[in-house]
This record gives C-alpha cells, sequence and structure tokens, in this order.
C-alpha cells in the first residue's frame, strides 16, 4: 500500500515537471585543461584580484590567465593534491583547501601548506570565507567548521550546538554574517572576542530538506538554497522566512550540486537531472538542459561566472564555458530544424514573426520555456513565397513586404489580411523593406521609395491609405532603394544601390558621397541608435555613422576593421533602446555601445561563426533582445543585463632586475650591475584572449609605443637615469581608450661613472704618480751618489797606484833584482804589469768575485814583499769553497792591504803580518800595528771609500777594530745572485 | 522489563569505556632572555570516556616542583596562577576525530576543549597523541600557555626572567575496565 502511494506520488511530481526538449539553449564550449592528464575533474573554481583564474581539480590547482593553463607546484613533497576548496582573501591571498583536510596557501607561485599550533582538520574542507572581522572560516564535511583569528584555530561542531558536523557550504550575506550548509540545515554561526554564537534553521522551521548542499547570497537580502533532495528556494536572513518559487514546489531533480545566481535567472547544477535555468525575474521561465543539443551532461558539480561574463562550468571530467543567458541558440522548432529565414520581426506581444519558404509564421515563447510555431496563411499570397520583409504598425497590424506580389497589412489576431498591390496603386510589387512611424508607412522597391499616409481610420485593416512616390524623376539619384528610414526628426533615409545615401527634409532632398565622406556606393540598411544617430551598413565598406562633431555639425564617421568590427561585410543592423547599436557580419557580431563608444563583439569563441543571414532578419524584442534569424538558426542576445567588463584587464605578473624580483609597489634603484630588466604582464580577457594586444613605451628610453602580443618586455642595457615603463592592453589595434599600468625606477650609474669616485681616482692617481716621480728622483740621485763613489775610489786607487812612491819603491826593488836575477826581474815585471792590468779591468765594476779580489792582492804582495822580504807576512786562510758565489767591492781588500803596509814600520825582526780569514760569515782582514817614527799622512779616504761603497751596494755595513796591538776589518759579503 | 535490562546492560558497557589516569607528569618550561624556569607535577588526574570521546584532566596548581629557588616556587603560587584562588587547572573537552580507542595503535588526534588555567577559560584545539595498548592508553600532548590568554601578570622586574608563552608537556597513562 505505502509503495504504491510511493509510486503514486512519483507519478505525481513526474506530472508536474514534465521534461521538454528545450530548443533554445545557451551556447557551451568544452575548454581543455591539461591534455597530458585523464580525468581532471574541476572541483571549485574562483577569480583573484588580478582576475586571474584560478581551479581546483582532483589533480592539483591550476591558474589560468586565457592563453594557457599552468599546474602549481607543490611545496612539500608527498602533499596530496585534491583541491576542494578555493578562496582569495582581502589581501589578495589564495587559500586552499584540500580534500585530505590540509590547508594551503599559494606563495611564490607554489602550494604552501599553512601550518597551525592546532594542527589540519583531518576530514574534506568544503568550503573557506572571510568574515569582516578578518577570520577566515573553513567548513569541513565531518568536523564541523573552523575559524582562523590569525593567531588560534577554534572549532564549531555539535558540542556548540551546530546543527551538524557534515558541512556542505559556507556563506556571508551582505553584513557578512557567516551561513553554513550542512546536514542539519542551515545555520549562522559568528565568533566574536572569541564567543561562539550559532543559529540553527531546520525542518522544523520550514525548511523543505534538512540537507542543504548550496548557500547563495541575493543582495536583496536571502539565501538561495539548494538541497539534497527538495529542490531550491529562499530562506531571508531577516524574517527567516522560507519560500519554495512556484516551479519547485515538487522537485524531481535529486540533489543540487551547484548554483549560479545572475540578474534575472539562477541556473542550478544537479547530479543527475544537468543543468536547471530558472529565470525569477519576468516570466518565471524553468528550462532544464540535459541531452539538449549542445548539453549533454548530467551532472553538474561546479558552476562559476568570471567578472566577463562567462559561466564556466564543471561537469565530471568537462570544463564548460558559456557566454550565458547572454547570447541563446534556437536551432529547432517542433523538433524541425530551422533553415531559409528571410525575414523577422518582434511583435509587440513577443512574438518572433519570420518568413521562409513555407510563409509567414510566428513563434510563441511559453513560460514553461517551451515554443510554438504558428504558420499564418494569407489570401491572395501565392506559392512560391517570397516574403522580404515583416513590420508591425502602430495600430498593431503586421505588415509583409513580397518579392513580385506587393505588400500586405494583416490582422495578427485573426488573419485577416489587405493586399496592398497595383489595384491599391503600389507602382512596383517588389517590396524589399517597410519601415514607419506613427501613421506614415514606408517602403523601399525596386521603383523609388513609396510613402503611405493611412487615414484617420487606421485602427481599421481595411484603412484609407494616401500613396506618393519618390524616384529618380523626383529628385532621387536611383530607383533601386533598400531601405527607406524616417527618424525622429522627421528627416526621411534613402539606402541605395550604387547610389549612397540620401536624405529628405522640409528643405527636399540632400545627397551624401564622397565630399561628405560617404565612400561606399551601396548601402541596405539603416538604423537610428537611442542617441538619434543614425547608421548605415555598407556591404563592402563598413558602417558610416551620422552625428554631430564637436562644432554642433552633423557629420559621417567611417568605422571598419581597426575599429573592431569583425568584417566589412555587414548584413544586418539594429539598434537597442539600451545604447547599443548590433552589427551582424558573417564572422560575428559585434554592438556599438554608444556610452563607451567602442565596439565589442562576440565571435567563434561564443560560438558565432559563419552566420549567413539575410538583410531583413535583425530584429529588436521589446523587451530589448536582439534577434539575429540565419539560414540555419536563431539567435538571440540580451543586451539588458548588468555590463561585464569588456576589456582585457592588465597586472604586471612580476619585474626582474637580472632574475631579482622588483617590488612593484615600491620605487626601486637599479644598480648599474643588475641593469638587465624584465617586466611581465598580463591582459586577462577571457571572452577572446588571442585578440589582446599591448603597446609598451619605456618613458625614457622609447619615443613611439611599441606593439606586442607578448608578455614580456625585456631591456638588457639601460643607461643611468629615470625610467617609466608603461604598459597598455586592448582587445583591438586601437588603444585610445585602453587601460594603462606603469612603473617609474631609477637606474643608477656604475661606480665609476658617479663623481665622488672619479675624484677619489684622480687623487689616488695623482699621489701615485707623485710618489713614482719622488722615487724615481731618489733613485737617480743613489744611482749618481754611487757613480760618483765610484769614481772617487777609482781616482784614490789609480792615485795611489800611481803614486811616484809606489812606482819608486816597485822600480828601485826592479833596478837591484834585474843585476841578481834576471828571470825574476822578468817576473816582477809581469806581475807589476798583471796588477796595473787587473786594475783597469775591475775598477769599473760595482763588485768583483773575492776570487778575483784575491789575484789582485797576491800579485799587489808578491811586488811588495820583493821588497820587504820577511818584513811582510801574508796568511791568506781562506778554503776555495769559501769563494764561491762571494762578491766583494773590487780594490776593497787591496786598500787595506796597501794602508797596512803604508802606516806601519816593517822590519825583519818585527814583521808586519796580514791575515785573511774567514770568521762564522764575516771576511776578515787583520794586521799588527807598529807605528813608524816618521808618520805618513792619513787621508782616511781608504776606509770611508769602502764604507760608502758597501752602504750604497746595499751590502752590510764593514766593521772597523783597532786594538792597542790589531788593526782589525770584518766584510760581510754579498752572495752571488 | 526488557527496558530495564537493557538500560542495565548500557549503564555497564557505559562504565566500561571510561579510562582514568593512574600514573602522569605535566613539565612547564619558561625560557626567556635571563632565566630557564622549569617545573614538574605528577599529580595529573584524569578520565576519558572512549564511547563519546570526552576527557576531563586536571592538575593540583601548588603541586609543581623544581623551580630554580624556593621564592620562585613561592611566587609561583601566591602571585601568577593564586593557588588558594585557583586550586586546579583543568582541559576538559573531546577528541574531534572518530577514532577507535579499543584498537590498539598510535594515534594522532586533536583534542578540542576548554582550558581553564588561573580561573581563565580558554577555547583551545590541542594536538596529542595516543598510544592505545591492551588495557592502556598512553598520552601525549604538548602546547603553549600564553600568560596574558589567562589574565597572568607579570611585575615588569621579572619580565626578563619568565617568558609570556609557556610550554607544557603532558603525559598521562590512562587504565581502563578498573
Amino acid at each position: 500500500m505505502r509503495r504504491v502511494k510511493i509510486v503514486l506520488a512519483i507519478l505525481f511530481l513526474i506530472e508536474c515537471m514534465p521534461v521538454y526538449l528545450f530548443a533554445q539553449f545557451p551556447y557551451v564550449r568544452n575548454v581543455e585543461i591539461d591534455k597530458t592528464v585523464l580525468n581532471i575533474k574541476v572541483q571549485t573554481i574562483i577569480q583573484d584580484k588580478k582576475k586571474l583564474m584560478w581551479l581546483g581539480t582532483n589533480l592539483g590547482l591550476y591558474n589560468y590567465d586565457g592563453a594557457a593553463f599552468k599546474l602549481l607546484a607543490t611545496k612539500q613533497s608527498g602533499a596530496d593534491v585534491f583541491i576542494t576548496a578555493l578562496f582569495c582573501d582581502k589581501q589578495g591571498t589564495i587559500w586552499v583547501g584540500l580534500k585530505s583536510g590540509k590547508i594551503a596557501q599559494v606563495k611564490n607561485d607554489s602550494l604552501t601548506l599553512f601550518i597551525m599550533d592546532e594542527g589540519f582538520p583531518k576530514e574534506t574542507i568544503t568550503g573557506i570565507i572571510e568574515d569582516n572581522l578578518g577570520n577566515i572560516w573553513i567548513s569541513t564535511y565531518g568536523e564541523g567548521c573552523y575559524v582562523w583569528n590569525g593567531k588560534r584555530l577554534y572549532n564549531f561542531s555539535k558540542e556548540d550546538v551546530l546543527a551538524d558536523k557534515y558541512v556542505y557550504c559556507i556563506a556571508t550575506d551582505n553584513s557578512g554574517r557567516i551561513w553554513l550548509g550542512s546536514d542539519g540545515g542551515i545555520s549562522q554561526c559568528s565568533f566574536n572576542n572569541e564567543k561562539k554564537q550559532i543559529k540553527n534553521f531546520t525542518t522544523a522551521n520550514g525548511l523543505p530538506d534538512n540537507i542543504i548542499k548550496k548557500l547563495i547570497w541575493d543582495k536583496t537580502g536571502f539565501f538561495w538554497f539548494g538541497t539534497d533532495n527538495f529542490g531550491v528556494g529562499k530562506f531571508f536572513t531577516d524574517s527567516f522566512k522560507i519560500e519554495i518559487p512556484a516551479p519547485f514546489q515538487s522537485w524531481n531533480r535529486g540533489s543540487v550540486e551547484s548554483m549560479l545566481l545572475m540578474e534575472n535567472e539562477v541556473w542550478i547544477g544537479t547530479n543527475e537531472f544537468g543543468l536547471i535555468d530558472y529565470e525569477f525575474s519576468g516570466n518565471k521561465q524553468v528550462r532544464n538542459f540535459i541531452n539538449a543539443e549542445g548539453f549533454k551532461y548530467p551532472s553538474v558539480q561546479c558552476l562559476f561566472r568570471d567578472d566577463e561574463g562567462n559561466i564556466w562550468m564543471a561537469c565530471k571530467n568537462h570544463l564548460l564555458r558559456s557566454p550565458g543567458e547572454r547570447i541563446e541558440f534556437l536551432k529547432t522548432i517542433d523538433n524541425k530544424p530551422i533553415s531559409n529565414i528571410h525575414a523577422t520581426m518582434v511583435d509587440t506581444k513577443k512574438r518572433l514573426w519570420y518568413s521562409n519558404e513555407n510563409g509567414l509564421n510566428y513563434i510563441i515563447f511559453n513560460t514553461d520555456g517551451s515554443e510554438e510555431n504558428k504558420i499564418i496563411s494569407i489570401k491572395d499570397l501565392k506559392a512560391p513565397y517570397k516574403i522580404l520583409t515583416i513590420f508591425q504598425d502602430a495600430f498593431g497590424y503586421v505588415w509583409v513586404g513580397t518579392f513580385d506580389q506587393g505588400a500586405f497589412r494583416i490582422n495578427p489576431e485573426n488573419n485577416q489580411s489587405v493586399h496592398i498591390n497595383d489595384t491599391k496603386g503600389l507602382i512596383n510589387q517588389s517590396v524589399l523593406s517597410i519601415s514607419g512611424k506613427r501613421s506614415v508607412i514606408w517602403m523601399a522597391t525596386l521603383s523609388g521609395a513609396i510613402k503611405i499616409e493611412l487615414g484617420d481610420d487606421a485602427l481599421k485593416l481595411n484603412c484609407e491609405m494616401k500613396i506618393e512616390y519618390y524616384n529618380s524623376q523626383n529628385g532621387l539619384n536611383n530607383n533601386f532603394i533598400y531601405q527607406v528610414l524616417m527618424d525622429q526628426n522627421s528627416r526621411v533615409w534613402f539606402a541605395q544601390d550604387g547610389k549612397g545615401i540620401s536624405m529628405l527634409d522640409k528643405n527636399g532632398f540632400h545627397h551624401f558621397s564622397e565630399k561628405d565622406s560617404v565612400k561606399s556606393k551601396t548601402f541596405f540598411s539603416i538604423t537610428e541608435d537611442s542617441n538619434l544617430g543614425l547608421w548605415f551598413a555598407s556591404t563592402d565598406d563598413g558602417l558610416y555613422r551620422y552625428k554631430k562633431n564637436s562644432k554642433n555639425e552633423e557629420v559621417f564617421y567611417h568605422y571598419n576593421l581597426a575599429n573592431g568590427l569583425p568584417s566589412v561585410h555587414i548584413t544586418g543592423l539594429c539598434a537597442d533602446n539600451n545604447g547599443n547599436v548590433i552589427i551582424v557580419c558573417k564572422e560575428g557580431i559585434a554592438m556599438f555601445d554608444l556610452d563607451e563608444e567602442s565596439f565589442h563583439w562576440y565571435k567563434e569563441a561564443v560560438g558565432i561563426d559563419n552566420l549567413d543571414s539575410d538583410l531583413n532578419t535583425t530584429s529588436l524584442s521589446p523587451d530589448g533582445i536582439v534577434w539575429i534569424g540565419c539560414s540555419n538558426q536563431f539567435i538571440n542576445i540580451d543586451n539588458n543585463l548588468e555590463e561585464n567588463r569588456q576589456a582585457p584587464y592588465l597586472t604586471f605578473v612580476n619585474a626582474t632586475a637580472l632574475l631579482d624580483q622588483i617590488n612593484l609597489n615600491e620605487y626601486a634603484s637599479i644598480s648599474a650591475s643588475r641593469n638587465y630588466l624584465a617586466f611581465n604582464y598580463q591582459g586577462i580577457w577571457f571572452s577572446n584572449p588571442s585578440e589582446v594586444n599591448f603597446q609598451y613605451k619605456m618613458e625614457g628610453l622609447n619615443r613611439d609605443w611599441i606593439n606586442t602580443r607578448d608578455k614580456t618586455a625585456t631591456f638588457p642595457d639601460l643607461k643611468p637615469g629615470r625610467y617609466t615603463f608603461r604598459v597598455r592592453c586592448s582587445r583591438t589595434t586601437d588603444f585610445l581608450h585602453s587601460q594603462e599600468i606603469n612603473y617609474s625606477f631609477v637606474v643608477l650609474s656604475p661606480i665609476y661613472k658617479r663623481g665622488w669616485f672619479v675624484l677619489l681616482s684622480i687623487f689616488i692617481l695623482g699621489s701615485l704618480t707623485w710618489a713614482l716621480l719622488k722615487f724615481r728622483d731618489q733613485r737617480i740621485n743613489f744611482v749618481q751618489r754611487l757613480e760618483k763613489e765610484k769614481l772617487a775610489s777609482q781616482f784614490e786607487t789609480l792615485k795611489n797606484q800611481v803614486n811616484p812612491h809606489f812606482l819608486f819603491n816597485s822600480f828601485n826593488t826592479l833596478a837591484n833584482i834585474i843585476d841578481e836575477d834576471k828571470t825574476k826581474a822578468i817576473e816582477y815585471i809581469e806581475k807589476l804589469t798583471d796588477f796595473f792590468r787587473q786594475i783597469l779591468v775591475h775598477r769599473e765594476k760595482d763588485l768583483i768575485k773575492l776570487e778575483e779580489e784575491l789575484e789582485i792582492i797576491n800579485d799587489y804582495i808578491y811586488l811588495q814583499q820583493q821588497r820587504f822580504e820577511k818584513a811582510l807576512i801574508m796568511n791568506i786562510q781562506v778554503a776555495d769553497i769559501q769563494w764561491k758565489n762571494l762578491l766583494i767591492p773590487p780594490l776593497a781588500l787591496q786598500i787595506l792591504v796597501e794602508n797596512a803596509i803604508k802606516h806601519n814600520s816593517l822590519t825583519t825582526s818585527n814583521p808586519l803580518v796580514i791575515d785573511l780569514f774567514f770568521e762564522n760569515e764575516y771576511l776578515v782582514i787583520k794586521n799588527n800595528l807598529q807605528f813608524k817614527l816618521n808618520k805618513e799622512p792619513s787621508t782616511g779616504t781608504g776606509i770611508q771609500n769602502i764604507t760608502r761603497r758597501m752602504q750604497m751596494l746595499g751590502l752590510p755595513a764593514i766593521i772597523v777594530e783597532k786594538t792597542e796591538s790589531h788593526f782589525i776589518v770584518k766584510f760581510k759579503l754579498a752572495d752571488k745572485k | 522489563m526488557s527496558f530495564a535490562v537493557a538500560s542495565i546492560v548500557y549503564a555497564f558497557q557505559k562504565v566500561n569505556t571510561i579510562y582514568k589516569s593512574t600514573e602522569g607528569k605535566i613539565i612547564f618550561l619558561s625560557e626567556a632572555a635571563f632565566e630557564t624556569i622549569t617545573a614538574t607535577s605528577e599529580k595529573v588526574s584524569g578520565a576519558l570516556d572512549t564511547s563519546t570521546q570526552m576527557f576531563a584532566f586536571y592538575v593540583a596548581n601548588n603541586s609543581f616542583e623544581g623551580f630554580n629557588n624556593v621564592l620562585q616556587r613561592e611566587h609561583f603560587n601566591e602571585s601568577y596562577l593564586e593557588t588558594e584562588k585557583n586550586p586546579r587547572s583543568v582541559f576538559t573537552g573531546k577528541i574531534i576525530e572518530k577514532i577507535n580507542l579499543k584498537k590498539p595503535g598510535i594515534y594522532q588526534v586533536r583534542a578540542k576543549g576548554i582550558l581553564n588555567i588561573h580561573g581563565v577559560e580558554q577555547e583551545r584545539i590541542l594536538k596529542c597523541e595516543m598510544i592505545v595498548e591492551k588495557e592502556t592508553i598512553k598520552v601525549t600532548c604538548k602546547f603553549s600557555v600564553f600568560l596574558t590568554d589567562h589574565n597572568i601578570s607579570i611585575p615588569k622586574i621579572v619580565f626578563e626572567k619568565i617568558s609570556p608563552e609557556i610550554k607544557v608537556s603532558v603525559f598521562t597513562i590512562m587504565k581502563g575496565k578498573i
């Protein structure tokens, strides 16, 4: 019995919410995150302060700048990467909640665990949010929720009377209060001065379900909540009232996984029943996209809208992007594909009229999201049907213009019609377009323009009509007219084939041509915007606009590709009542925003590609939606929605000086050695990332802006000075209204170019030169002195040797010897010459070998001994080995020996004994003292001369000792180098 | 009749899930610029209900020994903790993680509760290690206490001698089925 009841209940529920196959649907595109990994499942999406998008997935954290998804490195090895929650706090720090319960932050481009004394939760983090006191709230599935107050972590759980510890979602309201959705309903929590307060709301308070999976704040003062089993509802936070919208009174779409609130509608992602779109303002339409064309995803886990208005959906392992309600497509009606739309019009009852090979039709859009198609049979209209234009006059009647069969005025409620043809006075039966204001109707035909004035009985279908003709005979340039438009100033404009634009006002006809900067010859469409500017579409030369310039003169402006038009071949033109002009081309749909004075557009990225539309198929609906009929589909564009960001958002990513990060919040002084600068910036525009252009200019270096698509600018070697790096970003090649960011800094001169360094260098260099000169001077003096001493010594020696006494004595001795011994005399002469020769050889030198000096001594002693015989004894006790390497100033020893002979008496009984020997390191020359009676005068030059020479050669001074009995001189000799 | 039996059985089971501490030790450490002070008490009492995961622990404040001198101990009891007014320091609460404390093993858990020192209550989450053996549970817990959190004010003269952050280590062995 009970089972039967359940079955009946289910049947009833299904009855209440029938599953429609909705023909009209938003465009959805699959976005690939990472080709290299399979089964990547997005869990959560946020956008940071720089507009960068962050995606938490089962495989880690990705960021997305429009160009590429980048997987963030994880700092701690072994840390898990399954991300379930993301949040960007007021400082711009990104908080990351993991499935494992861990909490991390994004630091230096990597995921870094956020260490707290209290440890990490051990259950899945379901949400992170910041309250207006700056506390970070963390909800978990199994441990209630936590609050981090910057110092400590506190827990809210069942003991604190939180309804349930399994928390699905966390949200703040207008006043920053924290609300949780859990297995126990909705709870409001507060944490102030370490005091916890919790209020719970459950089924007892009227909630349809205690399992609250999603809470979305609506600024008007309530939460949209999504439940596990009973759909969605509203929870008013002031009155605690609960309201279930009528379409969801009996829910049969299973669990709500995600929700997204927009201006007029809320999107609900379910676990098994795809996406539900509930339009809560307007006609309260509910649409369920599942297995519909373009949407075949039963499970929608995550819904996110970026600040450009793109909607991102995570459906298991698919990431989808959609322009959302802004653009929708209608591809089938009554399950039949749409084809060959020739003309469209939306009437005052929002019925969409169109013509195709079946003749005239209209579509009714029901509040349940379904569509109905009606075919209007027009009496007198014969097949094949060629309806070129549809128009509704001020009295509600629908006019159609045909090819070759004239025009009809139709009552849309009962299909009765009046045929306006030659019998009524129409001279040409091919009506290309119909327009009008109040009781005046204008028709464009192949034989000029036709003006029809309706009589006072215009409310009647078959009213009085007064027809007037305008053609080449009465003022027009041409008979082939594509469109006639009467503007708000009652001027009538004519778009002509091959003859440009003409205008008729009180003063008659005016023709606009090249002299008015109208280059194009063929125009087929005219529209008037909400600022009373007129727009003319050409078939081959873009768009012309007629409006007042700064001098209050009305002139033509021309727009083409450079301004952002997708193409110069325009097929449709229509102004809406929100200040936009909609331009349709094959390549896309552009919108000119009269406030911003710029174009934005929809192209291939939102599924608008290769449009094949006829000339009269762009129509405005009374609710502001523009309908465009194409060969195989209708596209509707909703410009009523809140304005989203329409241009790239430019920020610096970072800047480096020789790989070191520059803090862009501070003015920097770059040292010359780090003078390799790189600026990285990004212009985020998810809508059309490939169309972002940059321009940069280094103020102080570049005179002109440099165009680039790179996101890096490098400056390898800036000269010292002040610079400002400016970069701007545009979605077109026109940078007139573009956003700019800049950074000023100074490059310091290298140290060798700075004044103080130069002065110091000059000073040091000067001092060095001065010291060098001084040293050189001294050196020269020294050498000169040495030379002088040497000369003095030579002179002294020569003087002595040529001393007449010496010669006299020598010759006397020789005279004696000659008589006695001839050979000895010859030997004597040989020794004497040898002695003088050696003096001559060595006198120029500073130092000679001790060996050579000893030879001189030997010769000298021989000569003297011939004279004194046994009265002179010379003892040389120097071993061969000791001579080696020893050097001595020439004649130093000889002078001493000569002095000894000169100053002492020499007798056989008391001989003069001269000893030459080594004592330790000293060469010692020693003689006994026996003074002569008649003293030869001592000049003292001998010892003095030796002393100076030793000193100048840098040799140790000689030591002179004079005892009572002996005269001793000690030399410390130089080693041979 | 059957209800009465069931409730008795339930009560019996409940009693059986309570573990009481038989021995324990609390050490505190103050590391200030000029002095390191440490003191220990072995008068730790406590109970843990393994079914509800609720617990309560306390220590007699005047049982701490081992200060650097007698005067320090006196100050500790009289000026700082005011042991006559606040004889005990208490931590009561519940283990956050759901664990089966009947199964031997080593568990890292977080104890959420109210820490009462110097008569001032602070909600704290403390990380503990629990070693569950056949009939005993060994609990080790290390945490720090900021004196300002518990309204313990230090005269300026001794400011350099007492750290504002006191490091506390607790070790206790609990026995069940008593």
